[in-house]
């Protein structure tokens, strides 16, 4: 070991005592270098991989094209056009079901009056109370309170019995102008 | 007067620049002159022979197919062994990237893969030694194997690393301090 080295390790007794071995542990194997330039001479004789080559606008536009028609690729974009077209058919049939069918157009003057209150005394329970009245110009009273007076003593609202209401309507239909009949239709 | 050194390097380099089969008679010169120094120099970073085998034959193939491109401003083994640091360093950062974390935090990695090393005879204050010299940052390492291993002067490092000679010398009394600091910690 060189004097300066000695002294620069002065403070580190344990590399001035490893500094001392012969050896570092290291080993290579038998002949390595011997047979090492073989090697490399061997590497150095493999041809460098091509550059990959700078493509034009036109040559990516044909690659890309050539791609369409790889096996695999025009396979899945065959089944996407088979998907589409069974989508589109299948859409189509449904709306046509859906399709309402057309309702001859029939005007109020070729009704008779007969066929007109036939028709309202059948459909009668499609109509509320409060609709039948509002077509004849009269209103149900109203039977809660709308407003409540938590000074004053509650007084309930006569309930009005199902029979009288009947009786009631049966009444205000009777009245019904023809008239007001064609404007609530 | 010319060194001998340099004799043998102009005639490598003339050898590789006329090309064909001289110029594979001059790269068999320089494998035979230069490959064990450049492979103790990979040895010393990378610790393990597979992985020192691998980087020195990465870094003459680079030689050869580049011969061309020294142009003679530094030593011939100036040159060769940058390329050969850079290789060594490259293969150390890929390594740090793919190496898993260790499960026991206490033991060096490299201890572990140098006892079960068949091109490692070393014993345990060996072990503890290039262990420690692991923990270098790498320029530091470079320093630190050039002057402890190679007793390589100021001067010539100076030359080899581009760098000034009082950087150097702290460089390596840095080393030197860390080196004990672990050593102290290992046991």
């Amino acid at each position: 070991m060189k004097d300066e080295i000695r002294d620069e390790l002065e403070n580190s007794p344990f590399l001035r005592k490893m500094k001392e071995r012969q050896t570092e542990g290291f080993q290579v194997p038998n002949n390595y270098f011997r047979h090492l330039p073989n090697e490399v001479m061997h590497k150095v004789k493999e041809p460098l991989p091509a550059p990959t080559p700078q493509l034009s606008w036109q040559e990516r536009i044909g690659q890309f094209f050539q791609g369409l028609l790889q096996p695999g690729f025009a396979l899945a974009l065959a089944s996407v056009v088979v998907l589409v077209v069974a989508g589109v058919i299948f859409f189509k049939d449904k709306n046509t079901t859906i399709a309402q069918p057309a309702v001859a157009e029939v005007k109020l003057e070729d009704i008779s009056d007969e066929e007109l209150f036939a028709y309202v005394s059948d459909n009668i329970n499609d109509y509320n109370h409060e609709q039948v009245l509002e077509a004849t110009g009269d209103k149900i009273p109203e039977l809660k309170p709308k407003t409540k007076q938590p000074s004053l003593p509650k007084i309930k609202a006569p309930k009005p019995e199902t029979k009288e209401i009947e009786e009631y309507l049966d009444q205000s239909i009777d009245e019904i102008d023809l008239e007001d009949l064609e404007e609530m239709l | 007067m010319k060194e001998n050194s340099e004799i043998v390097d102009e005639r490598i380099l003339s050898l590789l620049r006329e090309g064909g089969s001289h110029a594979e008679s001059g790269f068999r010169l320089l494998m035979e002159q230069y490959q064990e120094r450049l492979y103790w120099q990979i040895r010393r970073m990378v610790f393990e022979h597979e992985d020192a085998n691998d980087v020195l034959q990465n870094c003459l193939v680079k030689v050869f197919r580049s011969s061309h491109t020294f142009e003679g401003k530094s030593k011939f083994y100036t040159w060769l062994y940058r390329i050969a640091t850079n290789e060594a360093i490259t293969f150390l950062n890929k390594k740090k990237q793919t190496a898993a974390t260790p499960l026991d935090a206490g033991e060096s990695p490299l201890a572990n893969r140098l006892r079960a090393d068949d091109h490692f005879d070393g014993d345990e204050a060996q072990i503890k030694l290039l262990a420690a010299i692991e923990t270098l940052p790498d320029k530091q390492r470079q320093v630190f194997n050039l002057r402890y291993f190679d007793e390589m002067s100021y001067a010539e490092m100076s030359e080899l690393l581009g760098t000034s000679e009082g950087a150097l010398k702290a460089s390596f009394h840095h080393a030197v301090k860390k080196i004990e600091g672990f050593v102290a910690s290992y046991d």
